[in-house]
């Protein structure tokens, strides 16, 4: 145990260490590594994941190589680390951005190209035109410019969403967002999506007598989510013919300009490495409450985990009596589960399951993600248990049989319990390895542990302090599970004996 | 009425059959041995009577209850009759204690104090009293054995089934098991019993059945199996188990392979000690120092050297052939076997041997 403790020590500390390299590196001066869009022609240029801008910018600039992140966060990551030259993005979160890693990059002057951003409905949807009427009357009576200069603003005190508190005789409309895009688009206190965009939709929402629904999706799940109907409208974005031959797009809403992140010259360090470190931590967890955002997705995570866990090994122990059914098509029906989901990765089962399985279907993210990994959980489970049984010595049964016991008996009272103690080590590994696997439900608009650092990622622009924030919760949280299965291995285990664990008899 | 009844059966796999036409009846208290070659049915003779074998067509009625009928009880029919395995398969996850205590606790609804006092029991009878508290894997071969027939015994069972018991047991182990049998023998429970210990059969049985291919071929008291066998099979196979033949063909000849063979079969008949040695000196003094060497000075890498051994009654002597016709027909001169009473193996030989007569075919050592 205290071996246990020692590492977990180690771990935090190198983990600490890492994240803290660049804060050695802050500029003190802002000396831009290009000072003009021509000078980064044939260079790497980061996107957010889903987004078109690299269009504008091919033909803006030559010869640019592409690649896709995330979110800002890890483009403007990507850009500080070397591993691009540019990263792209609305002129307004550019800024922000800029302004969050004071002297690692810089934002060039000149705009990429012009854009304009709006809604997006499922094809045909009655929305299209509403909406189209509402942002018109808005636009003309300088509403518009009103939210633009709100959400844009220095000042952050202002930038609060009004109550629902109108009455909403046609119902509620669910409006997926990317939940990344600040200031158009971010989570708040408490983990609450705000932004430019989220309070125009509340706006016409009123306007059309509905409540709102904000769901935060990642960019490139969003167009699935409208398009499936997991949400009545998205946004906002840009309008291409590709993404018009899937979605009806609005008016646009706000026409701005894209613009170029690019790495400063490093300068001496500015010091006050204790002072960073509080800096990162404040923004992190204590900043609009963001704890709980972190706090809530852990909650989800274990949820998630916990219950695909019973659920799958439920489901294991189900194909394990199948298959000693004996019963040949079950035999083949259970084979064809288990190579199924071997050969299938469990995010494109999760991604399979909620938009096309259950596409039409009005049902959470949770449970969609608790029946994915409940399915992968329960095919390795049954298989790491069938072998198990099926290494239990034929003559174990028989001596059980000739007892006078049934085959049910033999098999609950005899082969089972024998089996157990060769595969409990075993699952549990596997328990630890479904628990860090659902880091992937964000895809499907779960907020979890991993996706609450996104989220935050998202608002700080630093990259590092989240990041392994997130690792030592998993690494704490797997720790502390792997534990506790343990002792309630240890507590469900009748033998008494831990000497003859694995012992199996030769003869 | 008999306890067990068994009317044509036979037991088909495809392409083979173990069990063509069987008949036999047992009576309450019986002791039966089942010998005969391996491989003859006789396993699958025993596991179709609690019908761990399907049979294909045939009748088994136990205790008035015909097991082949489908709506027959089959655990409540396997509660009356014990099992014993010869890889003996105790409950590995359970204490010996808790082997004994488990089936009767549930199936025969004993209490944990009945179960446990009725383990201490059975385990004193077996002599493993004070293994009670220790874990399968802890016990030799034989007290496993014997633990697994205190657990076959700890159902109350009508009838003991043995599926060659002592087989898979080292040679030393045999006799602790075999003797815990014959106690129970004692004790008026029918018991039928696959084995390969002769001995066993003879002395500790009321009746053996010998099979063969399938079929009983002959059964009778353990005095006329043995000493007045009526069908030639019988008499092949008896004088067989009594006798130890090998045959050497090179003079790089298989050392270890011909003594642990001959060991074996030392130990089978239960030969003294005394006499076991004897006989492995004389067949290792004649090999090795006598017809090898004498070989490889005449140049034969190929001698045929033929040796039977077989015991007498009562395990007193042994005799021991040594095929002299077929050495000649290898081109061995045997002529010159003749050494002076000075040779160191001579004397050797002298001291093991009784009795030596030649004729032309057959050197005969009596030996004892």
């Amino acid at each position: 145990m205290k071996k246990l403790k020692i590492m977990t020590i180690l771990f935090a500390a190198v983990m600490l260490t890492l994240a803290f390299v660049p804060v050695f590196t802050y500029a003190a001066e802002v000396t831009p590594a290009y000072n003009k869009l021509d000078e980064l022609a044939g260079k790497r240029f980061a996107y957010v994941n889903g987004s078109v801008y690299n269009q504008s910018v091919q033909k803006r600039i030559d010869g640019t190589t592409e690649d896709f992140y995330p979110s800002l966060s890890e483009c403007v990551a990507a850009v500080e680390a070397g591993k691009a030259d540019g990263a792209v993005q609305l002129s307004y979160c550019c800024q922000l951005a800029v302004n969050r890693r004071p002297g690692t990059v810089a934002l060039l002057p000149d705009p990429v190209a012009d854009v304009s951003e709006g809604f997006f409905f499922p094809h045909g949807s009655e929305l299209t035109a509403q909406f189209n009427d509402i942002i018109k009357k808005l636009s003309e009576d300088g509403t518009l410019a009103k939210l633009e200069e709100k959400w844009v603003a220095a000042d952050e005190s202002g930038k609060t969403l009004p109550e629902q508190d109108w009455d909403a005789p046609n119902g509620t409309l669910k409006f997926a967002t990317s939940g990344v895009i600040e200031p158009f688009s971010y989570v708040g206190e408490g983990g609450q999506p705000k932004g430019y965009d989220v309070e125009l939709a509340l706006m016409i929402a009123k306007e059309m007598g509905y409540h709102l629904e904000v769901t935060t999706i990642p960019m490139d799940s969003i167009f699935a989510a409208v398009d499936t109907g997991k949400a009545d409208f998205g946004g906002t974005l840009t309008e291409t013919p590709e993404r018009a031959s899937v979605c009806d797009f609005s008016e646009p809403v706000m026409p701005t300009t894209i613009s170029v992140i690019v790495k400063s010259e490093e300068a001496s360090s500015s010091g006050g490495f204790m002072e960073k470190i509080s800096d990162s931590f404040r923004k992190t967890f204590l900043e609009e409450d963001r704890w709980m955002l972190i706090l809530k997705g852990l909650g989800t995570t274990v949820l998630i985990s916990v219950l695909a866990g019973v659920l799958g090994l439920l489901l294991g122990f189900g194909t394990v009596i199948a298959r000693r059914s004996g019963v040949r098509w079950v035999g083949k029906l259970v084979d064809g589960y288990q190579t199924l989901m071997g050969g299938i990765p469990i995010v494109v089962v999760l991604m399979l399951l909620y938009y096309v399985v259950f596409g039409s279907v009005d049902i959470a993210g949770e449970i969609v993600a608790i029946i994915s990994f409940a399915l992968a959980f329960g095919s390795t489970s049954g298989s790491t248990m069938w072998t198990a049984v099926n290494g239990i010595d034929s003559i174990q049964e028989e001596s059980g049989l000739a007892l006078g016991y049934t085959h049910w008996q033999v098999f609950t009272k005899i082969i089972f319990p024998q089996a157990r103690q060769r595969f409990t080590p075993q699952l549990m590994g596997q328990f630890i390895s479904l628990v860090k696997d659902t880091a992937i439900v964000g895809y499907i608009a779960v907020q979890d542990l991993t996706r609450a650092g996104d989220l935050i990622r998202a608002r700080t622009m630093d990259a590092f302090f989240p990041l392994v924030s997130t690792a030592i919760i998993y690494f704490l949280i797997c720790l502390l599970l792997g534990r506790l299965l343990r002792r309630v291995a240890a507590r469900i285990d009748d033998t008494k004996d831990s000497g003859s664990t694995g012992e199996v008899d030769n003869k | 009425m008999s306890i067990i009844e068994i009317k044509h059966l036979r037991k088909e796999y495809p392409g083979i059959v173990p069990l063509k036409d069987v008949n036999a009846t047992v009576e309450e208290g019986e002791v039966i041995s089942i010998i005969g070659p391996s491989g003859t049915g006789k396993s699958t003779f025993i596991r179709c009577i609690n019908r761990l074998e399907t049979p294909t067509s045939g009748q088994i009625i136990v205790d008035g209850v015909d097991m082949c009928a489908p709506d027959v009880d089959l655990p409540k029919m396997r509660q009356k009759m014990g099992m014993v395995f010869q890889n003996y398969a105790l409950f590995n996850h359970k204490s010996i204690l808790e082997n004994l205590t488990m089936a009767p606790m549930d199936l025969l609804g004993m209490s944990e104090e009945e179960a446990c006092e009725q383990a201490m029991e059975l385990l004193k009878l077996v002599g493993l009293k004070d293994k009670a508290h220790n874990w399968p894997h802890e016990l030799s071969g034989g007290q496993r054995q014997r633990v697994a027939i205190a657990r076959a015994l700890a159902m109350q069972p009508k009838i003991l089934l043995f599926d060659e018991p002592t087989s898979a047991l080292d040679p030393q182990m045999v006799s602790e098991v075999l003797s815990v049998i014959t106690r129970l023998a004692e004790r008026g429970i029918t018991m039928l019993v696959v084995t390969h210990e002769m001995r066993f059969a003879r002395d500790a049985s009321t009746r053996v059945f010998y099979m063969d291919k399938g079929e009983l071929w002959e059964s009778g008291t353990p005095k006329q199996i043995f000493e007045n066998p009526k069908r030639k099979e019988t008499r092949d196979f008896i004088f067989r188990v009594h006798n130890w033949n090998w045959e050497i063909h090179s003079v790089d000849y298989d050392y270890a392979a011909m003594f642990s063979s001959l060991q074996g079969f030392c130990l089978r008949q239960f030969l003294g000690r005394r006499i076991s040695v004897k006989c492995q000196l004389a067949i290792e003094e004649i090999t090795s120092s006598l017809l090898i060497p004498m070989a490889i000075e005449q140049g034969i890498s190929d001698p045929h050297i033929s040796y039977e051994l077989s015991v007498g009654e009562g395990g007193e002597q042994a005799d021991l052939f040594v095929d002299l016709k077929k050495l000649k027909d290898s081109g061995m001169d045997i002529t010159k076997i003749n050494m002076s009473d000075e040779d160191v193996t001579w004397q050797i030989l002298g001291n093991v041997i009784r009795q030596h007569d030649e004729n032309s075919e057959m050197a005969h050592f009596v030996i004892g």
